[in-house]
């Protein structure tokens, strides 16, 4: 079910030039709208006499659903153009299905549902998808989720609005600053100067979401929430293993008083010792699953510094805006 | 009680009332217009789209009339498409749009929602480059503009 590009000579009568055998018919079975392009190299005419100067005029002929948009001679080929299907209606703004698709994807369909495509995207996978062009880039600072996020991670705080530019997108700017900090599931914002034993761990970790496909970052109670779904598995090496307190305050940074919730053997004379598989299972539940154990070690110094500078130089591109002056990096 | 529907290139489909009242403008017009013989013009739907619209709600006229829970998050929903209707959404990406207008024009929430589901399942996991190759896109950041939208919007990325 391809296109069928016919080729048709016109035959010079007067000169009786050999075209060997017109029509030409090519199969534009491969054709697709993505790829409209067609190169045909024109046959040598041999002429018959020295004085034939004219050169076989060509008609181009389509059939099928194909049109041709333009063709071009160019150093004994020709370079055609196809276009797709459908006749396009008069109006530039397809709304309406079942017409020409012709224009750029994001026009195709009409914003609100384009929001709601986007909708089913964290904040990370959007941040990447405004890097795609101007117009995915429109799309994604358009969304309302940023001020949603802003009002559930700042709740008492108004933002202040960087001058000459769409409310949303200082919106967008200011949480992507403080996205160190603002977990992608609940928006909650963790202070920095309050993280706790926990450290890097009380802050959103990425952590593989299956139905978003990918490393979404999330704060330790929405990682325990999750691993309550999908949980993690218990090596071998723990099931049945029994260490010490002080093993265990290392290896699972848990204190006195969670230790002693943990199932205990020996006494009296013998060591005491404790489940392990009690000990990581609390400690998972206290720091959010593995990840947030892995975290405890790290230092988030430098992260730290520089979620810091993000929003340092939020607030400065607005004092800058604000007077009037131009922004650059 | 059949129903007659008429696609933009005046192709006939008929269907029974209650498959075509899975879509609620058809629902609402067959209310307005009470008993009549004649077909409804769907001016805004061509033929091929409108045969696949129809082969959905064909497939799904038993389904009971969702109520869409609002405070329902739909980022954890959106993988959960069943499986005949992955495989009805397995077409090229002009026709999943088609599809999605046409959902959206004939006020068919369901379709219209596995449609959004499968283009938001498209984007998922993969980075700029792959999304453009995906859809087909021209990059038109310079790459001062990329590198500057790239700091100020990445989203916490550390070592």
């Amino acid at each position: 079910m391809g296109n069928l590009l016919t080729v048709l000579h016109d035959l010079d009568l007067a000169t009786k030039a050999l075209v060997s055998p017109p029509p030409y018919s090519v199969d534009v079975v491969k054709f697709h709208r993505h790829n409209p392009y067609l190169t045909l190299q024109l046959p040598r005419i041999l002429p018959s006499s020295a004085a034939s100067t004219s050169s076989p005029s060509l008609q181009l002929h389509v059939s099928g659903t194909a049109r041709i948009n333009y063709s071009k001679r160019h150093h004994g080929k020709i370079v055609i153009q196809l276009t797709s299907a459908m006749p396009t209606p008069p109006s530039s703004n397809s709304t309406s299905p079942g017409t020409q698709v012709a224009t750029h994807i994001t026009k195709t369909l009409p914003l609100e549902i384009w929001q709601q495509i986007l909708s089913h995207l964290y904040p990370s996978q959007l941040a990447r998808l405004c890097l795609v062009n101007k117009r995915f880039f429109d799309l994604v600072t358009n969304q309302p989720l940023w001020s949603a996020m802003h009002h559930t991670a700042f709740p008492k705080e108004t933002l202040d609005l960087l001058p000459g530019m769409p409310t949303s997108r200082s919106y967008m700017l200011f949480i992507c600053a403080n996205s160190f900090l603002i977990c992608e599931q609940c928006f909650v914002h963790r202070n920095p100067k309050d993280l706790g034993r926990a450290q890097l761990a009380s802050l959103p970790l990425k952590v593989y979401l299956p139905w978003a496909s990918d490393n979404v970052k999330l704060c330790p109670q929405c990682r325990v929430e999750h691993y309550e779904h999908y949980p993690e598995p218990v090596p071998e090496y723990v099931r049945g293993s029994r260490r010490s307190r002080c093993d265990i305050r290392r290896l699972y940074n848990l204190d006195d008083s969670e230790i002693r919730t943990l199932t205990r053997f020996g006494g009296g004379w013998e060591e005491i010792t404790f489940a392990e598989e009690d000990a990581l299972a609390l400690a998972r539940q206290v720091y959010g699953g593995d990840v947030g154990l892995a975290a405890l070690p790290r230092s988030l110094a430098k992260s730290l510094v520089k979620s810091n500078n993000r929003v340092y130089v939020y607030i400065l591109r607005r004092q800058i805006l604000s007077s009037g002056s131009v922004w650059t990096d | 009680m059949p129903v007659t529907l008429t696609s933009l290139d005046d192709v006939k489909f008929t269907v029974d009332k209650e498959v075509a009242e899975r879509s609620i403008l058809i629902k609402n017009m067959i209310e307005d217009v009470g008993e009549s013989d004649s077909p409804i013009p769907l001016p805004n739907v061509s033929s091929a789209v409108l045969k696949k619209v129809i082969e959905y709600c064909e497939h799904h006229r038993n389904d009971p009339v969702q109520v869409q829970d609002e405070t329902d998050d739909p980022r954890k929903r959106s993988n959960d498409i069943e499986e005949w209707d992955m495989k009805f959404m397995t077409v090229d990406q002009e026709m999943l749009f088609e599809i999605i207008l046409a959902a959206n024009y004939l006020d068919i929430k369901p379709l219209l929602d596995v449609g959004c589901k499968t283009v938001a399942n498209i984007i998922k996991g993969k980075t700029p480059e792959e999304i453009r190759k995906v859809f087909n896109i021209v990059n038109d950041f310079t790459p001062e503009e990329e590198a500057q939208i790239k700091k100020e919007n990445e989203w916490a990325e550390d070592r």
